[in-house]
């Protein structure tokens, strides 16, 4: 395309070249020139001809009609002449034309005047003297009349003549004076004489009529028009000229640059025709490779044989003559479906290579396989016009292919058989063993004497072991099956991670060991993932580290290794300092049946298994695990872990309302102790101080009183050497003129009688390590909020923050009759009320007799399952608000339970045997997510109506906040929610809020006197903070406009924006102090 | 392709410069010796193309030039009749009578004019009037050279002459060459002026000399006898005032130019073959040659001629007429 516009492109140039190379056109030229002359040439010959009629020395007008016919004529071919020039003649050339065309029509028109009056005046002097003769004739010669004749005829002569000196006006007089004369002569004297004033007249009049004429007439206009003409011509000549010899000079370089292409080409094409001679020679001896290997066929487009080798013969037992011209299916088989070709048809005919395995029928019948690759071959437009096939012989492979598959499918089945044996088999030895364990926990219940109790104790740990190796050996067949799967559910990392820690926390407390959980409070909380996994990785490592260590402590940290998007990669390191592990056996730890010595097992106990199932569970979830150990030192196990940050979730528990800037004194020996709890303390933006021992805090807590910034909360450990914590709680209770700071004891064994004596020397609360950060916060609050003095039976334990669940309705659906009194049991224990049914039918009898707050379903029962009785329950809801919270009971430990039992509309899931924290946190879960939430916290912020939150409604909103939006002063429900449902300690929030909010306005306003900016932001920070976690939406968006403010530095705005801070807290306190006076007006509604 | 291009554009040049068209006049170095007499005798035949005075021969007496195909140019200007029709008007091919009287064709080429008013300066503007749809011939060029170009021996003769074949201007040159060729020369009268003093009578001779000295002269001279300048009729009596009617071709020049002054002017006619070409006059008006003389000594010249001088004026007149193809019209 570009080759054809660049040729035309050359083409059109040197044809444009030539013509304007042609220059002036020689002959034309002469002619032009030619004519040019002969216009002047004539010119003055009709000049001079008019001359001589006047001089009447020419006698009649041919001459001077031929002459201007002449010139015209000239003219006209001066005007068709211009074609000398080409196209290219010039204004300067047409414009001169112009005016010699012009004034030669001038010229002919005054030559018709002439003509007329020249005329006229040869008549009158043709007949003036015969008629002057005739008049005299009849006159007296002499008479006065007859000299006045003779008189003017002499002057009409002169004139005639040319005699410029006789008066014209003298001459007309006498004249008259004649015609006067006449009028009185009789005739024919009088015409006579008439007819010679007449002639007389004319001769007057027209004789200088022509002299003008004449001297018009022969002007040099006509001369000096073609002169200018010519010269206007010369100049248009020579620029032509000289353009025509430069176009001479392009067109040669470019037919030099043409030929010197030419050659090039030419040199070249000779070494593509060499080369393309030499690839032709190569191509033979490929086809002759290619021949000698593969079987190969070339046909055309529609598939009809054009070429075959010798090999394609040789296989298929055609001969060549049979085969050329035949369509390929002559050698197609039945073997592949319709489809197969199609596509292979589909492809090859789009101009792409297909691959494949045919299966063909030699002549014989017999059939052999190829691998063959069918190649298009494409002409210009990218159509195929040819294919070409080349296979290669496969029947043996697929012979030898077909047997190995009929093992591996033999093989893989076995494997499943084996696989699903084991599952089986442990489902019925955990069913057994479920009612053993259960049994015995409950049998020590019960009391006995001191041998039973320790036998008893014997089949417990037995019973306990043995189900972890199954366990073991359970999930490791699972894992070499390829059928355990990660599950991906909400899951809070904290709770997840202390309720792990919880029951290892006696074990530890047992061996006197330090059990510390720190988790960075970066660490998000709210995450998607496993938690079922996480746990058993953490058990089994806490459990090694538990295992093998004598001393010292046991430490579990979590902390971010990288978040991006919506993935987040957790760390977790157990620490211990315990035996350690040697080098050489560091590496094979993670393989299956293998600890770090075979004598390890003997010594300690355990399949062996357990590191093996968590390195799997470690990569399933996208992370490694390592060990790190000097013997004797310890050991620390790294794992990382792949999870998704989970944004439905509420968010991550917040920091406890109104504790920030409190200072807090940590007392314990511990130094990670120390180092976890300051790190969760300072997060809540307490200022923490720490002690290592009891001797130097009764000195620090007067220091500080003394320094006007006393110690409110102190936080001590129960075991310590030396001075322990009860020994300092009684001391500092007893201190005499100190502030008694509120006190938290920190006790690593749980002891019974602990409790009594903390609330003995009145000690504010007591939690048992490991210390999670919610558990931590919710004593914390709980201490600060308990008036001075209160009653010490307002003991802040564990398990007060935990135990909230109220007294349910629960209705149990299980046939196990061991199972039955198990749960009854556990459930009635923690104060609830158990219904028993049998199975599904019997369920759903006893949900028509009365209502329930939950129903706790087995899975597997008689007449009606489990999935069965849910579904039937769903049913009957539908079309109502009405949802009853269903638990699915399941001794079904592999994966996709969950889902199943989702899927029939259950909302939680337990594995049995039963664990009771396990239950309790899943009753937790589901009825937190089924119990409809008080009025008001169920409806989207949203949807709440809008009506007056006073002053943010009238005044022009900040950039910041949407224009209109208007805010709640209270919302009671989402407070509540805010506080675990508890409206007591919503209460003690309120009532803290109430006594201390003069002191947060007036660090406002102090920090507003002192026109710092960073201040006024922290303080209206800190006041955002406290009412925003009473729900207070109101004031907190006016204090968040403050912050905004302070943050801005926009000080000039400050004081508007306090005004209207304090206008909200006029509103929200009265609206707190009736909420303390009688929850149950607040509660009714949202209050705007 | 290139020599092909080159080629094209080489013939292309060749071709863009036509022909100039050698009109004889331009090289005509025509002057005789400067007579003393103010007519001259009609000079011989040019030398024409034979070829294109015999197609335009044809042409003219070709019936296909006119809209009805009974006419030709000949119907109006028969050789055979002095060389125009004797009609005061002459009779239309689409019905009705012209305006002007037929001037006769002989001679035709040398007046300065064509037409009695002038407005065509050469014999070929006068066919381009005349080859017009409201034009005497009733059609316009286009549909003539249709007609000639179904005539196959045109066609083969019209290439023969001209590079063009048939075209307007072809048609129109090989008429306007065949009306040059019609001249009549060998007068009595030019005999007389190439120095055969018998060739005339004394009466004739006195004829002539008579119109020299009335004036008459003054206006029909050169080689036609006239047909060299515009005239007004009546110039020394008003003419149309006279005879009382008054039509709109008596306003003659002035219906082209519209300028006053030109009122009453027609062009001065050729006395060549007077004594043929009756009736007479831009409108036919008058019969005879006697009268017409007449009439020109009254209104031009202010004189009543006397019997004697008028008859020597019109056998003066009668010695004008001269031979075509050798034979005495």
């Amino acid at each position: 395309m570009f080759g054809w516009a660049a040729a035309l492109a050359v083409a059109a140039a040197m044809i444009f070249l030539f013509i304007k190379s042609g220059g002036v056109d020689s002959r034309a030229d002469m002619e032009t020139r030619k004519n040019l002359g002969r216009v002047e040439e004539l010119d003055a010959l009709f000049n001079q001809r008019i001359l001589q009629l006047r001089n009447s020395d020419v006698f009649n007008y041919d001459q001077v009609n031929l002459l201007a016919e002449a010139v015209r004529l000239h003219i006209g071919r001066l005007g068709s002449g211009k074609a000398a020039l080409g196209r290219f003649g010039n204004a300067h050339i047409d414009n001169a034309l112009w005016a010699l065309s012009k004034e030669f029509t001038r010229k002919e028109e005054t030559l018709e005047e002439f003509k007329k009056n020249h005329s006229s005046l040869r008549s009158s002097m043709l007949y003036f003297p015969r008629a002057v003769d005739k008049a005299l004739l009849q006159m007296r010669v002499g008479s006065p009349l007859y000299e006045e004749v003779q008189g003017v005829e002499q002057d009409l002569l002169r004139v005639y003549m040319g005699n410029r000196e006789t008066d014209r006006n003298e001459v007309k007089g006498r004249l008259k004076h004649l015609g006067d004369a006449a009028v009185k002569l009789p005739y024919p004297l009088r015409a006579d004489l008439e007819n010679v004033v007449w002639h007389g007249e004319v001769i007057l009049r027209q004789v200088d009529s022509v002299n003008a004429l004449l001297v018009m007439l022969t002007g040099d206009h006509i001369r000096n028009l073609t002169r200018n003409m010519s010269l206007a011509y010369n100049r248009q000549h020579d620029q032509l000229a000289q353009r025509a010899s430069t176009a001479r000079m392009l067109l040669l370089g470019i037919a030099l640059a043409l030929f010197a292409y030419a050659v090039y080409s030419f040199q070249r094409l000779r070494a593509k025709t060499a080369a393309l001679g030499e690839a032709m020679t190569e191509l033979e001896n490929q086809k002759f490779a290619l021949d000698q290997h593969d079987i190969v066929s070339v046909s055309d487009v529609a598939g009809n044989i054009i070429y075959v080798n010798d090999r394609f013969c040789e296989i298929s037992g055609y001969s060549r003559e049979e085969l050329l011209g035949q369509n390929h299916r002559i050698i197609k088989s039945d073997h592949h479906p319709q489809e197969y070709f199609r596509e292979m048809w589909r492809t090859i005919a789009s101009g792409r290579v297909w691959h494949g395995e045919i299966k063909n029928r030699a002549k014989d019948g017999s059939h052999y396989w190829v691998n063959a690759t069918m190649v298009p071959f494409l002409n210009k437009r990218g159509k195929p016009y040819r294919y070409i096939s080349m296979r290669t012989d496969i029947t043996e492979n697929k012979r030898v292919e077909e047997a190995l598959r009929v093992a591996t499918v033999a093989a893989e089945a076995a494997n499943q058989a084996k696989s699903d044996f084991l599952a089986n088999m442990s489902h019925e030895i955990r069913t057994p063993m479920n009612g053993i364990i259960g049994m015995t926990d409950l049998l020590l219940e019960t009391e006995m004497n001191t041998e039973q109790r320790e036998l008893l104790g014997i089949v417990k740990s037995s019973a306990d072991g043995l189900l972890a190796i199954i366990n073991d050996i359970l999930d490791f067949s699972k894992i070499e099956a390829g059928k355990m799967t990660i599950e991906t559910i909400p899951f809070s990392l904290r709770h997840c991670v202390a309720e792990t820690l919880k029951p290892l926390a006696f074990r530890a407390h047992a061996k006197k060991l330090e059990l510390i959980g720190s988790i960075d409070p970066e660490v998000p909380d709210a995450l998607l993932g496993d938690p079922g996994r996480v746990r058993q990785i953490l058990i089994n490592l806490v459990g090694n580290a538990l295992k093998f260590t004598q001393h010292g402590e046991v430490e579990v940290a979590v902390d971010t290794v990288a978040v991006a998007g919506d993935d987040v990669w957790l760390h977790f390191a157990v620490r211990d300092t315990g035996i350690g592990i040697p080098a050489e056996k560091q590496k094979s730890i993670f393989e299956a049946f293998s600890q770090a010595d075979t004598s390890t097992t003997r010594k300690y106990g355990g399949t062996g298994l357990g590191l093996t199932i968590c390195n799997r569970l470690v990569e399933m979830m996208g992370g490694h695990i390592t060990v790190e150990s000097a013997p004797e030192q310890g050991s620390i196990f790294h794992f990382t872990v792949r999870l998704r940050l989970n944004h439905d979730a509420q968010p991550a528990m917040a920091p406890p309302v109104g504790v920030e800037g409190l200072r807090v004194l940590v007392v314990d020996d511990n130094a990670a102790n120390r180092k976890v709890l300051e790190m969760i303390l300072a997060h809540w933006k307490m200022r923490v101080a720490t002690a290592d021992g009891a001797d130097a805090v009764p000195a620090m807590l007067h220091h500080a009183q003394t320094d006007g910034d006393p110690f409110r909360l102190l936080l001590l450990d129960a075991c310590m050497p030396g001075k322990d914590g009860f020994a300092l709680a009684a001391e500092v209770k007893q201190a005499q003129g100190l502030l008694q700071p509120k006190m938290v004891m920190l006790t690593s064994f749980g002891q019974r009688g602990d409790a009594a004596r903390c609330r003995e020397i009145g000690i504010d609360g007591y939690l048992v390590k490991p210390v999670s950060e919610f558990n931590l916060a919710e004593a914390v609050l709980a201490v600060l909020g308990q008036p001075d003095g209160a009653d010490a039976s307002l003991l802040v334990t564990r398990h007060s923050v935990e135990e909230n669940l109220r007294p349910l309705a629960i209705l149990l659906a299980e046939d196990n009759e061991v199972n039955q009194m198990l749960a009854v049991r556990v459930l009635e224990k923690m104060g609830h009320a158990v219904t028993v049914a049998s199975n599904g039918k019997e369920a759903l009898a006893a949900l028509d007799q009365k209502n329930y707050d939950i129903v706790l379903m087995d899975m597997q029962m008689p007449e009606m399952d489990g999935a069965e009785a849910a579904q039937a329950i769903r049913a009957r809801e539908q079309g109502s608000e009405a949802h009853l919270p269903i638990i699915a009971l399941t001794a079904h430990a592999m994966s996709g339970d969950r889902e199943r039992c989702l899927a029939v509309g259950m909302d939680g899931y337990v594995s049995k045997p039963l664990q009771p924290t396990e239950l309790l946190n899943e009753m937790r879960r589901v009825l937190g997510q089924a119990v409809p939430a008080p009025a008001g916290s169920g409806v989207p912020q949203a949807a709440v109506p809008v009506v007056a939150a006073g002053a943010a409604a009238s005044q022009p909103a900040p950039e910041e906040a949407p224009v209109g939006e208007v805010f709640a002063v209270f919302d009671y429900g989402e407070a509540l929610a805010r506080m675990g449902d508890s409206v007591e300690l919503l209460q003690e929030i309120v009532k803290m809020f109430i006594e201390h909010h003069q002191q947060y306005i007036q660090d406002i306003r102090d920090a507003i006197a002192s026109g710092d900016a960073y201040r006024v932001e922290r303080a209206a920070h800190t006041l955002k903070g406290t009412v925003g976690n009473l729900s207070a939406h109101a004031a907190f968006a006016a204090a968040r406009k403050l912050e905004q403010t302070g943050r801005m530095a926009a000080l000039d705005q400050v004081p508007e924006e306090f005004a209207a801070l304090e206008r909200e807290m006029t509103r929200l306190l009265p609206v707190l102090e009736a909420l303390l006076a009688s929850p149950v007006d607040v509660k009714a509604e949202v209050v705007r | 392709m290139l020599l092909v291009v080159i080629g094209i554009a080489w013939i292309w040049q060749d071709n863009r410069i036509g022909e100039p068209a050698e009109n004889p006049l331009a090289d005509m170095m025509w002057m005789e010796t400067l007579s003393s007499e103010p007519i001259d005798p009609i000079p011989a035949v040019e030398a024409l193309e034979r070829g294109k005075v015999e197609l335009g021969a044809r042409l003219f007496h070709d019936v296909a030039l006119s809209r009805d195909g009974t006419w030709s140019c000949a119907t109006c200007h028969g050789l055979g009749s002095g060389g125009t029709d004797h009609l005061p008007h002459p009779v239309l091919v689409k019905g009705g009578h012209g305006n002007y009287n037929t001037p006769t064709v002989f001679n035709s080429g040398m007046n300065y004019r064509q037409f009695w008013d002038g407005r065509a300066v050469s014999l070929e503007d006068q066919m381009d009037d005349h080859f017009r749809k409201e034009g005497m011939m009733g059609v316009g060029w286009n549909e003539v050279v249709a007609r000639l170009r179904a005539d196959a021996r045109y066609v083969a003769s019209f290439k023969a002459l001209y590079r063009n074949g048939v075209q307007a201007e072809s048609i129109r040159d090989a008429i306007a060459v065949f009306e040059r060729s019609l001249t009549t020369p060998n007068s009595r009268f030019d005999r007389y002026l190439r120095g055969d003093k018998n060739a005339l009578t004394a009466v004739e001779r006195q004829g002539y000399q008579l119109f020299k000295n009335y004036g008459c002269v003054s206006c029909h001279h050169g080689r036609l006898v006239g047909g060299n300048m515009m005239e007004e009729i009546g110039e020394r009596r008003d003419y149309f005032k006279d005879r009382g009617f008054e039509k709109d071709i008596d306003l003659g020049r002035y219906n082209q130019t519209g300028i006053e002054r030109d009122k009453y002017h027609f062009k001065v006619p050729g006395l060549r073959n007077v004594a043929l070409t009756a009736p007479y006059f831009h409108d036919g008006s008058v019969a005879t040659l006697e009268q017409a003389v007449v009439l020109m000594g009254r209104y031009q010249l202010g004189v009543e001629l006397p019997a004697e001088h008028l008859d020597a004026i019109v056998a003066f007149l009668n010695t004008l007429t001269g031979e075509y193809g050798g034979k005495p019209l």
